[in-house]
């Protein structure tokens, strides 16, 4: 019994893991601003209560429409549509790029000399749907408040 | 009688005057937050003085253990170049430091901190201006409240009216109705008129009003939005039932420059 037991092992076969995931295709395409909260760092530092706090439905946010447009896995040329929205880009169109193509952290979304950096919360990939962006405000050096802009592709 | 008010008034804005010197951005900091000072020397014998440097210390009316220098004093003939202030004007200065880092230590032992200006070869000086205090790392709720703690003026901004900490018997019964919100910019200037903005209840005695300083106030050119005050307008009932206006307290919110 044992030897027919042995004699049956066989190596499981393992299928290819397929493609890497190309996360700057995953942001290629229009998205539509569904949900802002206002983080207070300075509470979330020191341990405070009053963290966050859901501003969505009080200003126009979903106005708001990003268009990262990619090529091949390569961010090339951005757009937005303000519409009333509070100011969210320094400039509406211009060119996107990121930190790292394989594991981006940062994008900067850029016209000129004028820059966004802005910090990447989750990407659109598997299961998660959305794209979260973190727009972060400092006094000198010290992160003092965070915007986070949830985003649905379009 | 008419002599005696008039020295009353005159020492009263001898006071006040000193009272606003020196000044603090933000207006209250902790020991881990970034201040700047700005300190007027004039009719001190650092008064037209081409350099100024500081000598900068922490708890000095506290017991001699907690007492302690700032890292940038160098020695009193000779100031190092980091204590050296920015001019800010006539007889002006600033200087932005951080409590933790500039005296090495936490936020538990520095209470207070004090300082005065000099020339760097210790030739001149101020009189000691001190003592100032930290705020305390605890949260200590309040009646009004800002959120986020610290704004600038393209910021959100949501004034809160927490019931449960309100100090006066009217506040105590009051329901709010709306926020009041003046702007005021860099010379004291009010900006524009009294906003008024409907209050929603964020939770069990707590009600805010949010608000976007630079889409409601437009600071004249070249000047820009430096300050909002804020109160709160609400009811009570009064002895026969029918509700009567009252307003709350009066609370400011310096604006940060933030990047």
């Amino acid at each position: 019994m044992m030897v027919l037991l042995i004699a049956g092992c066989q190596p499981d076969a393992h299928k290819e893991i397929g493609p890497a995931r190309d996360l700057v295709q995953s942001m290629n395409g229009t998205w539509k601003l569904t949900r802002v909260i206002q983080r207070d760092n300075e509470a979330v530092r020191k341990g405070f209560p009053f963290r966050d706090l859901d501003i969505t439905g009080l200003f126009p946010y979903s106005d708001f429409i990003l268009t990262l447009n990619a090529d091949a896995g390569n961010p090339t040329t951005y757009s937005s549509v303000q519409g009333n929205a509070p100011a969210i880009l320094k400039s509406a169109s211009g060119n996107w790029t990121v930190d790292n193509p394989d594991y981006p952290g940062v994008i900067a979304l850029a016209n000129g000399t004028t820059v966004d950096s802005i910090r990447l919360g989750g990407y659109p990939v598997g299961a998660e749907t959305n794209l979260s962006l973190t727009v972060q405000r400092k006094l000198g050096e010290k992160l003092v408040i965070s915007y986070i802009y949830e985003f649905t592709k379009q | 009688m008419k002599q005696l008010l008039t020295i009353i008034l005159l020492l009263g804005l001898v006071i006040t005057s000193q009272a606003q010197n020196p000044t603090f951005s933000p207006s209250s900091f902790t020991a881990e937050d970034e201040v700047t000072l700005t300190v007027d020397v004039s009719n001190t014998p650092m008064a037209g003085v081409a350099d100024a440097y500081i000598w900068i210390f922490c708890n000095p009316d506290q017991p001699e253990g907690l007492r302690g220098d700032g890292i940038v004093n160098g020695t009193w003939t000779s100031s190092s170049s980091a204590a050296r202030l920015t001019p800010a004007g006539p007889n002006k200065w600033t200087f932005t430091f951080i409590a933790t880092t500039m005296f090495n230590k936490t936020p538990a032992d520095l209470k207070t901190f004090g300082f005065l200006v000099k020339k760097a070869d210790g030739s001149a000086q101020t009189p000691d201006y001190k003592a100032f205090s930290f705020d305390p790392l605890v949260f200590v709720p309040s009646m009004l409240r800002v959120f986020p703690a610290i704004v600038g003026a393209n910021d959100i901004v949501s004034v809160n009216f927490d019931r449960a900490h309100a100090v006066s018997t009217n506040e105590q019964r009051m329901t709010p109705t709306a926020a009041l919100i003046t702007a005021w910019d860099e010379t004291g200037t009010q900006v524009g008129t009294e906003l008024e903005i409907p209050v929603r209840k964020l939770q069990d005695q707590i009600w805010i009003a949010t608000f976007l300083p630079l889409g409601r106030f437009t600071a004249p050119v070249d000047h820009r939005l430096s300050k909002l005050r804020y109160r709160f307008k609400g009811t009570i009932l009064g002895p026969d039932g029918t509700p009567q206006n009252i307003t709350s307290s009066e609370a400011e919110i310096t604006l940060s420059n933030l990047q």
